[in-house]
């Protein structure tokens, strides 16, 4: 029995990692898109000081830069503040688009394994009172 | 003559006496000087006399009190009308999840209800109640990803500037299977993508499509620890559980409540 009760927890522990983990580092959120601009806009932020976020953006123009939580990145606060997602950066003109990149995989998995631990905790509870654990 | 003199005298001094009274009671009900009646000293003998009334004698008119300013005009309702774009890939979700085919009408009428049930808490908590699904687009985009999909769609159906009609709003409804990728909105954005293949995970798929939703009235997403500590729709762990904002979201959404306005 101390076997069984042994594997589930070793089971639920590692789910409630790889959940943890999952999120954390593959999680989704604030995600960037930056497009290269051919002439120059009529409004735009000049960045002088871009976060490496927005430097890893617009240095690969159409792929997806995930920052993750939104409070890692400021360029959504600055694209607010503006009106506009069109930056200026060393004399280079860019539209980056802020969105939310929605990821619920890891956040489910790490919703079960703790509905898992629940239910497990009280299994064990009942066994230890009955004796048999 | 003599008594004439001092009944005029007399008339005088209490029209003088009158006229301060009733000045300073103008003042000291409004606060500032307001209005000064001028009184018609000149028939002494009808004053004298009696034949003025009361309010004639103390040179009075009705005070206009200042009452409690008038509440704000309410703002007119802000209709929010609402293209819903459904793609092949949500048909086939549902095909899969039913066991059976379905048609195009029955898709449509999920896709309303995803719509009803995503839009029923801005109005039970904000008041945001005049979501309107005025059509239903139907499409079949090809392989792609999520975040091209939505830019293909808005391309696709000339939206929001050439589309026939006026729509606040795009929710495209989609079954994509995109690694593990459920949905794309812009923060104060004008449309978003939702995939229906949450729906294997267990999760009622209006939940994404409020999340979803709630981005575009600025609320930011919940997650690490952050999202293990918020009950809130916004928060990637618990967002299968709950349909509630916590206070962070519900006064982001409350300032931006006429963002479609």
């Amino acid at each position: 029995m101390k076997t069984w009760v042994l594997a589930v927890a070793a089971v639920l522990s590692v789910t409630t990692t790889v959940g943890v983990v999952g999120e954390c580092f593959f999680g989704g959120g604030m995600t960037l898109v930056a497009e290269k601009l051919t002439e120059k806009p009529d409004v735009y932020i000049p960045l002088t000081e871009p976060d490496h976020y927005v430097l890893q953006a617009v240095s690969n123009p159409g792929e997806e830069v995930v920052v993750g939580a939104w409070g890692n990145s400021e360029f959504d606060e600055m694209v607010e503040t503006y009106g506009t997602d069109n930056v200026e950066i060393n004399g280079n003109y860019y539209e980056i688009q802020v969105y939310s990149m929605e990821i619920f995989f890891w956040g489910t998995l790490l919703l079960l394994s703790l509905g898992g631990w629940v239910v497990f905790g009280i299994i064990a509870v009942a066994l230890v009172v009955k004796g048999i654990l | 003559m003599a008594n004439q003199k001092l009944t005029v005298m007399k008339g005088l001094l209490l029209a003088v006496v009158l006229m301060l009274v009733v000045a300073s009671r103008v003042t000291r009900v409004s606060g500032v000087p307001q209005e000064v009646v001028e009184c018609d000293l000149s028939d002494f003998a009808a004053f004298a006399n009696e034949t003025m009334s009361m309010e004639e004698r103390l040179c009075l008119e009705p005070l206009r009190i200042p009452g409690p300013p008038p509440p704000p005009p309410t703002p007119p309702a802000e209709n929010i009308y609402v293209l819903i774009v459904v793609d092949d890939t949500m048909k086939w979700v549902r095909e899969f999840m039913l066991g059976r085919s379905c048609p195009w009408t029955e898709i449509e009428e999920w896709a309303h209800t995803i719509f009803e049930r995503g839009v029923e808490q801005f109005e039970n908590d904000f008041g945001i109640g005049n979501f309107y699904h005025v059509e239903t687009e139907f499409w079949v985009p090809g392989t792609m990803g999520l975040q091209d999909e939505l830019h293909k769609a808005q391309t696709t159906f000339n939206w929001p500037d050439a589309y026939p009609a006026h729509y606040d709003c795009m929710v495209i409804m989609s079954g994509n299977i995109d690694g593990n990728k459920v949905g794309y909105a812009q923060k104060f954005g004008y449309a978003f993508i939702m995939s229906v293949k949450a729906a294997f995970l267990g999760m009622p798929v209006w939940h994404v499509f409020q999340h979803e939703a709630s981005h575009l009235y600025g609320a930011e997403d919940h997650k690490g620890l952050d999202g293990w500590t918020t009950w809130c729709i916004m928060s990637y762990t618990w967002l299968p559980l709950t349909r509630s904002w916590c206070g962070r979201c519900t006064d982001i959404i409350s300032a931006n409540k006429h963002h479609f306005g």
